[in-house]
């Protein structure tokens, strides 16, 4: 069954430094960025880079050339610091349209001013 | 044995970027009136007007990592060296900072003061690393200068040239005098793109200016095919039978339809070209060796393997980290690709060779898995 665990203090998460935690044999990124938290499996799928140091940014779409980019600040995704595929932080589904590699996401809930993990 | 022939370590790594200090350390390494007008006015700049993240390095690579930053020695060592059993990394510098800069005498001085640079900074602090020479390209005499200064220090393997910022196609023969000081001293040339710079070439691409660094990136190969028929088509390997040239960060996959398009067309054209004896796919295999990084990525990987049987790979390809730049690939990456038993060639061997390492020791191949980055 898995369990929430505690991982440290929201406020000494940033947006820029990623917490590296292991739990349960598995290394996971903790990531800060403006009021949430996420936490994603320190392995790219892809080519095996730590993705705990990606970088995270609002989804940009546009619908056709030419029209205004959509910034979507409730969709963020994270970019591999290698490679820079993107994954959508809710899903852990590559922003590309492709089946796979596909990132583990672990939810992340903030209690008290802790930040909880569940693995 | 060779001061680079280090026993210890696996990987022969073709392509490492150590990074240049153009700021107020590096003065000491150049001459009046550069070392007063970079002091007061910073490093003259061509930039490609593109969206370039970071640099272009790697975002884990960031900051301090045991107490080592990205422009220390160390940092490499412990990050590249150690971690993935390298036996050999051959420093290549940051090519944008003087490929495709109009003014030959400051690109003459700014080459040649990275260049001791790295020979007073890099070679000392371990010696698995050798390095590839800057050359300042606007002066072709100021180039072979250059080589003959330093072509026969012991580190030096290679000698740069940078593929994608040139006005000039390299099978012309304004460049033969490289070429063959090159061949003299038995210094392959590591012909590798700049990315930044390839504005100096009025154009990103051959069909016009690259509107993104994305367009600019995937269109690099059409620079080595270029290349790669105006060396043979020109008769470089007919002059220069023992040149090694070495396409690096170019890819791989667009070589077997540049092969089969000479050939054919050879057959029929060869009276422009009298000069050539062979095929000229045939100059391929003695003359030209290809990296790995960064390694074509088709949905069925079967596909990229069937190329590596057509590039003839086991003896035309060699594996280059691209370290710390943020498409690096892995050692373990590239047998995920190419299959395990290509690996003792493409890692070792076939640059062991080419670079004139010494290969004593003859290490056999395992497997990548352990020099893996990251467990989880």
């Amino acid at each position: 069954m898995p369990d929430w665990h505690d991982v440290g203090a929201f406020d000494e998460l940033t947006d820029d430094a990623p917490l590296i935690v292991t739990i349960a044999d598995q290394t996971i990124g903790v990531r800060r960025w403006k009021d949430k938290v996420f936490a994603v499996i320190n392995r790219c799928g892809h080519a095996g880079a730590p993705m705990g140091y990606g970088e995270i940014h609002p989804r940009m779409t546009s619908p056709s050339p030419g029209a205004p980019v959509v910034v979507d600040e409730d969709s963020p995704e994270i970019r591999c610091p290698w490679h820079h595929w993107g994954f959508d932080l809710a899903t852990g589904a590559c922003t590309a349209p492709v089946r796979r590699p596909r990132l583990r996401i672990f939810p992340t809930r903030v209690d008290d001013g802790r930040v909880y993990v569940l693995v | 044995m060779t001061a680079t022939s280090s026993q210890r370590g696996f990987i022969v790594d073709c392509d490492i970027h150590q990074p240049d200090p153009l700021n107020e350390e590096f003065a000491e390494y150049l001459p009046e009136p550069y070392k007063s007008e970079i002091a007061k006015w910073g490093p003259r700049k061509l930039f490609s007007g593109h969206r370039f993240e970071d640099g272009g390095m790697r975002w884990d690579l960031r900051g301090e990592i045991n107490g080592k930053v990205m422009d220390e020695p160390g940092f490499f060592v412990e990050n590249l060296l150690d971690k993935y059993d390298h036996r050999f990394g051959l420093l290549t510098g940051n090519v944008g900072t003087i490929s495709g800069i109009p003014d030959p005498d400051y690109a003459a001085a700014i080459a040649a003061g990275l260049n001791d640079r790295t020979i007073d900074v890099w070679l000392p602090a371990d010696d698995r690393f050798g390095m590839s020479i800057l050359l300042p390209l606007q002066d072709i005499s100021a180039a072979v200068a250059e080589i003959r200064r330093l072509g026969e220090h012991p580190r030096v393997k290679a000698v740069s040239m940078f593929a994608t910022a040139n006005r000039i196609p390299f099978g012309d023969r304004y460049y033969w005098p490289i070429y063959a000081e090159c061949e003299k001293l038995g210094l392959p040339i590591h012909m590798h793109p700049s990315t930044t710079a390839v504005i100096a070439n009025h154009a990103h691409t051959p069909a016009g200016e690259a509107a993104t660094y994305f367009e600019s990136h995937v269109t690099l190969p059409t620079y080595y095919m270029a290349q790669t028929a105006s060396l043979i088509l020109r008769g470089v390997f007919e002059k220069f039978p023992n040149l090694r040239i070495m396409l690096v960060e170019g890819g791989i996959s667009w070589l077997p339809h540049v092969l089969w398009r000479m050939d054919a067309e050879y057959k029929g054209l060869k009276h422009e070209v009298p000069f050539l004896k062979r095929l000229p796919s045939q100059y391929v295999r003695d003359n030209i060796r290809l990296t790995t990084q960064p390694i074509e990525d088709p949905n069925d990987v079967r596909h990229l393997q069937m190329i590596m049987e057509m590039v003839d790979a086991e003896h035309t390809v060699m594996y280059a980290s691209d370290f710390p730049h943020w498409d690096f690939d892995e050692p373990s990456h590239v047998e995920s690709k190419l299959g395990r038993g290509l690996m003792q060639k493409l890692l070792h061997d076939n640059a062991c060779e080419y670079l004139n390492l010494d290969c004593d020791g003859h290490p056999e191949f395992t497997s990548t898995e352990a020099r893996s980055m990251v467990d989880a």
